[in-house]
């Protein structure tokens, strides 16, 4: 197919493809729009970096400033991955992956000169948008994406129209109009598209739920007790499992939740999933006596936090015990470990994060 | 500092030139051209005529897609797969817009200038579209030359000047054009190719050196005069010093005591023959030079003619005139003359 191609003379007179004038607002405006959800959950820095860029690129906006030097923007570049390196949380959670993502969004806003890189922060900002629905699902988090789509595809619009034609208004009207079109097609797919199971684990924000981590404050244990939360699922199997006569019967699943993991409660609650998702019932049973002597099974995946939950533990294959009764797993491991439910009760510490 | 941003940006339309891919260079992929769109002055868009795929960024799009899909199925999260669906279903809808922007215009070609080599020739070209939605983001451009916008929103017609740079004398043919829109989103492009019989007479880049007199004949009659001649009497005045006592007529002295002179001038044969034997240089530097000679001698009023081998053309003189002397000039040697 023939392609428009940039001439090269006017290239050399740096006359080449400007990005009109509006259109570049709306984007920036976009950008603002779009990153302003994640500002809950990213470190302050990455903000005061996004509104400096900002800033710079608003100036020469306004013809006031030049694009920055080339070692100023390796300067902020380094100093910026250094900078996500060190405050983030662990290596590969998911709020260090988008405050890097926010970063790299916020520098780009000072190159943004061509139409090539117009179109690298607009698929970017569609990204964003979604990512900010992993950390909330709330209705006005969903509202405020629709919103920002609407003004990101507005910034796409003012990018193929006559430098002269361009106007927040009717990109803004051709852009809702598009996406109210897309929306009846977007139902379809959303409802027939078949869901699959996840292709490999990944981590969750907010990591662990529930159970003790290796720092404890007033409070936290009172919070414990009361957390409805599920601590971790365990399966019972083998020939001494809950016996017949119980309304277990056929439940193999169990849930068990923090408050009576941790309580002193003599009830525990477990929830029966036998492998049929959508009928899900709910029983409460005296905990140690139903299951005596019922072997058990744990799993968990991959994570960045190596404690692992256990009822009791008789057959410790990749784990390790530490000294204080606690068992770790191996690190970057996915495996199960056999246990006993015994009178001596918990042992290890609940952790969820596994089954969150 | 000072940015270039705000003069730049407002500088108008892209600079961009229109070039081909290797399949469509292919001879194949124009016989099939030829076949699909046949070559018309006047042609109306239609699904015969316009071929859509998506741009590099449509396969962004696409790979943005994907992404997003595979981050909804690892983290199962529902709104995540409705923004990667909304985002599909926004790349189908694309489809019909930017087909839309194209479907229904007519193609018209009004007006093809004359140049000389090294210049662009101009060719106007008018989009009219049907009643209803307007079109915008179209841009038309004939191969090797810069493309232009076309605005069809508020009014239904334009005219569109495109300018081709002319490299060789005789006829100019632009090929096709190509009309493309990306619009709404450039995820898609929408061409087609279209020949409008376009052709434009190119003449020979005129050199400005020889003085046309040294090659005009003199002759015995004519208008213009050589003030310094000696051959015939045109008018008396007074005697200045200087002049030949000879032209003092002595008797009008002896009437009058007055000193009057007769003046002599002779004729130059104010038809200049430009004669492609009495210039130097090659062909193509005969026919430039012969170029710059016609173009002073219409500029100056005079009558001129032209002799090429095989060809004579008569004196005269006008605009007609001299634009048929330059069409035999760019055409010499043609084929097609």
């Amino acid at each position: 197919m023939a392609l428009l191609k940039r001439n090269d003379t006017t290239e050399a007179l740096g006359i080449g493809y400007q990005i009109p004038r509006t259109s570049l607002a709306l984007l920036m405006i976009a950008q603002a729009v779009v990153v302003l959800p994640h500002a809950a959950h990213i470190t302050p820095w990455i903000i005061a970096v996004g509104l400096f860029c900002g800033y710079w690129r608003w100036m020469v906006f306004q013809g006031r400033w030049d694009y920055p030097q080339r070692w100023i923007k390796v300067l902020l570049v380094v100093a910026s991955a250094i900078g996500v390196g060190a405050s983030g949380k662990s290596a590969f959670s998911l709020e260090t992956a988008t405050g890097l993502l926010i970063v790299a969004f916020a520098l780009k806003l000072v190159e943004m000169k061509s139409r090539r890189d117009a179109y690298l922060v607009i698929h970017l900002c569609y990204f964003i948008v979604a990512a900010e629905f992993l950390f909330d699902q709330s209705i006005g988090i969903a509202l405020y994406g629709v919103m920002s789509m609407v003004i990101v595809t507005a910034a796409l619009v003012g990018l193929h129209q006559l430098h002269t034609r361009v106007r927040v208004s009717t990109s803004l009207r051709t852009a809702t109009v598009l996406v109210m079109q897309a929306v009846p097609l977007m139902l379809v797919l959303f409802l027939f598209f078949p869901r699959v199971a996840p292709l490999w684990s990944v981590p969750l924000p907010g990591g662990t739920r529930t159970g003790m981590s290796d720092h404890v404050a007033p409070g936290d244990i009172a919070a414990l007790t009361r957390s409805d939360a599920i601590a971790f699922r365990a399966v019972f199997d083998g020939p001494d499992a809950a016996p017949a006569r119980s309304v277990l019967a056929r439940s193999r699943v169990f849930e068990f939740c923090a408050r009576h993991m941790v309580g002193g409660r003599r009830v525990a609650r477990a929830r029966e999933s036998a492998g049929r998702p959508g009928r899900t019932r709910r029983h409460s049973f005296p905990m140690y006596r139903r299951f005596d002597l019922c072997r058990t099974r744990y799993c968990w995946s991959r994570r960045s936090n190596r404690g692992l939950f256990a009822l009791d533990v008789s057959d410790p294959r990749h784990v390790r015990h530490i000294g204080d009764a606690r068992l770790q797993a191996h690190l970057g491991r996915t495996g199960t470990h056999d246990g006993a439910l015994s009178r001596r009760g918990v042992s290890g510490r609940a952790n969820g994060s596994a089954i969150a | 500092m000072w940015s270039a941003d705000r003069s730049l940006s407002q500088s108008g339309d892209w600079q961009m030139a229109v070039e081909l891919s290797a399949f469509e260079r292919s001879p194949r992929f124009s016989r099939w051209l030829d076949r699909r769109i046949p070559p018309s002055r006047s042609l109306t868009l239609s699904q015969q005529s316009i071929f859509i795929f998506p741009t590099v960024t449509g396969f962004l799009f696409g790979g943005l897609i994907v992404l997003l899909i595979l981050g909804a199925i690892n983290y199962q999260n529902s709104l995540v797969y409705g923004v990667a669906f909304t985002l599909g279903s926004l790349f189908l809808v694309t489809i019909l817009y930017t087909f839309r922007n194209l479907s229904g215009l007519t193609i018209e070609l009004i007006a093809a200038s004359t140049g000389f080599v090294g210049e662009d020739v101009e060719f106007q070209v008018r989009i009219s579209r049907p009643k209803g939605k307007g079109r915008e983001g179209i841009q038309l451009g004939w191969l090797g030359a810069i493309a232009q916008w076309a605005e069809l929103y508020d009014s239904e017609a334009c005219t569109v000047r495109l300018f081709v740079p002319a490299k060789t004398r005789g006829w100019l043919d632009p090929g096709r054009l190509l009309i493309e829109t990306q619009y709404p989103l450039g995820l898609l492009r929408a061409w087609t190719w279209v020949d409008l019989g376009a052709r434009a007479l190119v003449y020979p880049q005129p050199l400005f050196i020889d003085q046309p007199d040294q090659i005009a004949r003199r002759g015995e009659d004519g208008e213009l005069m050589d003030p310094q001649g000696s051959d015939d009497f045109s008018d008396m005045r007074a005697y200045r010093p200087g002049d030949p006592v000879r032209h003092v007529i002595w008797r009008a002295y002896a009437r009058t005591d007055q000193l009057i002179v007769k003046e002599y001038t002779s004729y130059l044969d104010p038809r200049l023959m430009l004669d492609y034997d009495r210039v130097a240089g090659g062909t193509e530097e005969r026919l430039s030079r012969l170029t710059g000679m016609a173009l002073n001698a219409a500029r100056s009023g005079r009558e001129f003619g032209l002799v090429l081998p095989g060809t004579r053309i008569r004196p005269g003189i006008g605009d007609l005139h001299r634009d048929s002397i330059l069409r035999a000039l760019a055409l010499h040697g043609l084929a097609e003359a």
